[in-house]
């Protein structure tokens, strides 16, 4: 009999959420997730690291806004199989993307803090706020999940690295905890995940992501560890469903998401597609943000080397899942001029920034070979301003820029610090235009 | 019904019908109502628009005497106060589009404005693109002088009575360095997977970004005399005294500011912040004098290797810096150097 334990057979049960609400019990029923305030604090303090965490519920529509937010997480746990969800965090680092998982449909854990010791420089949190109603929301990924949001309190002397590794387990543990309120009920929707074989005509695919990884405050981990000096390699799309990547990066509003790496939009294009019209071999990731211009070249060709190894004749291109920016552009083109000269067919895709009237270049470098580029519209563009609201969850006020006092976070706002704007704008198919 | 546009067309001697070996050097004129194309283009523009009055000029005679041609020409629009300034189309004649790009920007910067049309890989076009005109495109001859006209006037009416514009290929024009954010109704990734099988199956497909080429900046030419020049010290690297006395943003940073190093021997750990967002500052807390090398150019200046370094330190913040924004700022330090008598200027990469 054949031994299917390196498979990577991956089935998700997906149970609907409606309502979070405060209860004596944790508990899934009717849509709705009971939680027990005083338990679940018991499941995910940290007391060496963080003094307090407020738990605050916020649904679509509300008129509430939430500050300082680091990161976003989708409520799921394994139910069966080796290793847990988020590997490397939750358990050991055991490869996982096999076995069940149970996950609660639009909804997630927010973590939000602010960091005790002073930063500067690249490696420093930017603000990020999410509106969960008025004509913000729209940009602001989450305002149309229901959200457990967790604002997080150092504890007196933790250093922010300290502070940071913690906030790590709060946001990971809570989200298990919170989906293993399903592991004994039976899934109203069971997806299906496995690169079966398929008609060898079509052609391969490689889904090829640059993480930005910097630092603290910059990190992207794998498998429960910073990727700063990870070269190029090769993850099963499951893995990723699977939470093999969780983000530590706080240094761009828009991107840089748990959730996204979890729900990357492209592992979901390319698996619809398996099998119809492409053969979607797998991912390749490797570290964005390179420090020199010969680690920017050589990191380029090292990714394009392992597509080409993986077998790939077509690469799809991003960096941070859809964002870029600053430095990285350097990275992003010398990745995609080396995978068309090594003769993958190679299309990208990434957001634009520039001045707010768009009359500026939008991007700061660019190779001949980015012929085929899918963009998610620019930043600073198109933003309405954001009303008052009556309830504010992360803190008092806001600072969206280093130059500029900080802000009443309950007041009207015209910034561009929406939370996951890169990613919402790609999943409403936003681009730009010449015009 | 609105009043007609009124519309002053400029045209090169050659569509004017001044033809032989000498209309290249035909001298500037002006004179009333439509001439030439410009006939066509006042049917075009049907009740919308008037022509009232033609600028005509050789090619040779405006390449050679540019300035003095767009003297003159200012005059007349500023006389003429015309609702709208069109000219050509140039088709793929260089010379002429060169003349109708500039004769545009021109008008532009006088508030009126105004519409050309070239083929895209005329010179004019390279040049005045960027300037963000608005060049409709055109074919390589005058064969495509009706489709041309069409569109131009079109764009003319729109232009003139300040109607919203669609895109640049809605509308007919070359990308002019403007972009703009618009809904597809589909998502990122579905467009991205699409877009690389047409790419693999060799079907035609369209990247919804093409990049322009960024100008080339040549190195200056070396110092005659390093030793008699007055030197200035400009940074990007967002390093300022502590506490940010001016507010400089991590990134996209519309100011500068200039701070005093007389007297100073190198910058001193602790009283200096890095308020850049793109790099990891550590290293420059620890010592300031690795993005701002003063410690390196004192001891340059002791050893009379340069003559003096100036009192003042200027600095931005490179992270994210709109162009435009940089290239003026740029303008706006090199002026005061300038007054200043430095000959030299030391700009560490950051």
């Amino acid at each position: 009999m054949a031994d299917d334990r390196g498979a990577f057979t991956l089935d998700v049960g997906v149970f609907p959420l409606q309502r979070l609400v405060f209860a004596s019990q944790t508990h899934y029923q009717h849509e709705t997730l009971g939680i027990n305030r005083a338990a679940f604090l018991n499941v995910i303090a940290e007391p060496h690291a963080i003094a307090e965490i407020d738990i605050h519920l916020a649904h679509p529509g509300e008129s509430c806004r939430i500050v300082h937010v680091l990161d976003a997480v989708p409520l799921m746990v394994k139910v069966e199989g080796r290793s847990t969800v988020f590997p490397g965090f939750v358990s050991p680092a055991i490869p996982v993307g096999t076995g069940r998982n149970h996950r609660l449909a639009a909804a997630t854990v927010l973590v939000c803090g602010t960091f005790p010791d002073p930063t500067s420089g690249a490696l420093s949190p930017v603000e990020a706020i999410i509106d969960m109603s008025g004509p913000a929301a729209a940009y602001c990924a989450f305002s149309d999940t229901a959200n457990v949001v967790l604002v997080c309190h150092a504890a007196p002397g933790v250093t922010n690295a300290e502070f940071d590794a913690a906030l790590q387990r709060v946001k990971l543990k809570a989200a298990v905890y919170l989906a293993r309120t399903t592991a004994n009920i039976d899934p109203p929707d069971l997806e299906h995940y496995h690169l079966r074989a398929v008609e060898p005509s079509l052609p391969r695919v490689v889904y090829v992501d640059l993480l930005h990884q910097q630092g603290l405050m910059a990190h992207t981990f794998l498998y429960g560890q910073h990727t700063q000096g990870l070269e190029p390699t090769i993850l099963h799309p499951n893995e990723m469903l699977d939470g093999a990547l969780v983000n530590g990066n706080y240094r761009a509003p828009g991107r840089g998401i748990t959730y996204a790496h979890c729900q990357n939009s492209i592992v979901r294009e390319l698996y619809r597609r398996h099998g119809r019209e492409v053969n979607f071999l797998g991912v390749v990731i490797g570290r964005g943000w390179q420090d020199t211009q010969f680690l920017k070249e050589r990191q380029g060709w090292m990714m394009a080397r392992v597509a080409c190894l993986l077998g790939a004749q077509i690469a799809i291109v991003t960096a941070d899942m859809g964002g870029t920016g600053g430095n990285n552009t350097i990275d992003f083109m010398q990745t995609i001029k080396a995978c068309e000269q090594m003769g993958l067919r190679t299309v990208a895709m990434l957001q634009e920034s520039g001045n707010p009237d768009g009359s500026d270049p939008t991007l700061v470098d660019y190779v001949p070979e980015a012929d085929a580029l899918v963009s998610v519209g620019g930043v600073g563009w198109q933003t309405p301003a954001a009303p008052a609201v009556d309830r504010v969850i992360g803190g008092p006020t806001v600072r969206p820029s280093i130059a500029q006092d900080p802000l009443d976070a309950s007041g009207s706002l015209q910034v561009e610090s929406w939370y996951g704007a890169i990613w919402k704008r790609s999943e409403l198919g936003l681009s730009a235009v010449d015009a | 019904m609105a009043e007609p546009l009124r519309v002053v067309h400029y045209i090169n001697a050659f569509f004017g019908g001044l033809g032989g070996e000498e209309e290249a050097q035909t001298t500037l004129s002006l004179q009333d109502g439509a001439l030439g194309p410009g006939r066509l283009l006042e049917q075009l523009l049907t009740d919308e628009g008037q022509v009232i009055a033609t600028i005509m000029c050789g090619d040779g005679y405006f390449s050679e005497r540019e300035e003095a041609v767009v003297t003159q020409v200012q005059g007349y629009l500023r006389d003429l106060k015309p609702d709208i300034f069109v000219a050509g189309p140039a088709f793929r004649s260089g010379r002429y589009g060169l003349a109708c790009g500039r004769l545009c920007l021109e008008a532009e910067r006088l508030g009126i404005p105004a519409v050309t049309g070239m083929h895209e890989e005329n010179p004019g076009s390279d040049l005045y693109r960027p300037a963000h005109l608005y060049i409709i495109r055109t074919a390589a001859s005058a064969v495509g002088m009706q489709p041309a006209l069409q569109r131009m006037a079109a764009l003319a009416v729109k232009r003139g009575r300040g109607l919203p514009l669609g895109t640049a290929a809605e509308e007919g024009f070359l990308p002019r360095a403007v972009r703009r954010t618009v809904r597809t109704g589909i998502p990122a990734a579905v467009r991205a997977v699409d877009m690389v099988l047409k790419k693999w199956r060799g079907e035609t497909y369209r990247s919804e970004l093409s990049v322009e080429t960024f100008e080339i900046i040549p190195p200056p030419p070396p110092l005659s005399d390093p030793r008699k020049t007055l030197f200035a010290l400009v940074t990007e690297s967002g390093l300022v005294p502590r506490g940010n006395p001016d507010r400089l943003p991590a990134a996209t940073a519309t100011h500068w500011a200039k701070y005093a190093i007389a007297g100073m021997d190198r910058l001193v750990p602790g009283e200096w912040d890095g308020v850049h967002g793109g790099y990891d500052n550590t290293a420059a807390l620890q010592d300031p004098n690795r993005v701002v090398p003063l410690d390196a150019i004192r001891a340059l200046e002791r050893e009379g290797l340069i003559g003096r370094l100036w009192d003042e330190l200027f600095v931005t913040v490179g992270n994210l810096g709109s162009l435009n924004a940089m290239k003026r700022m740029g303008a706006e330090i090199a002026g005061l150097l300038v007054e200043r008598g430095v000959g030299a200027v030391i700009l560490p990469a950051t």
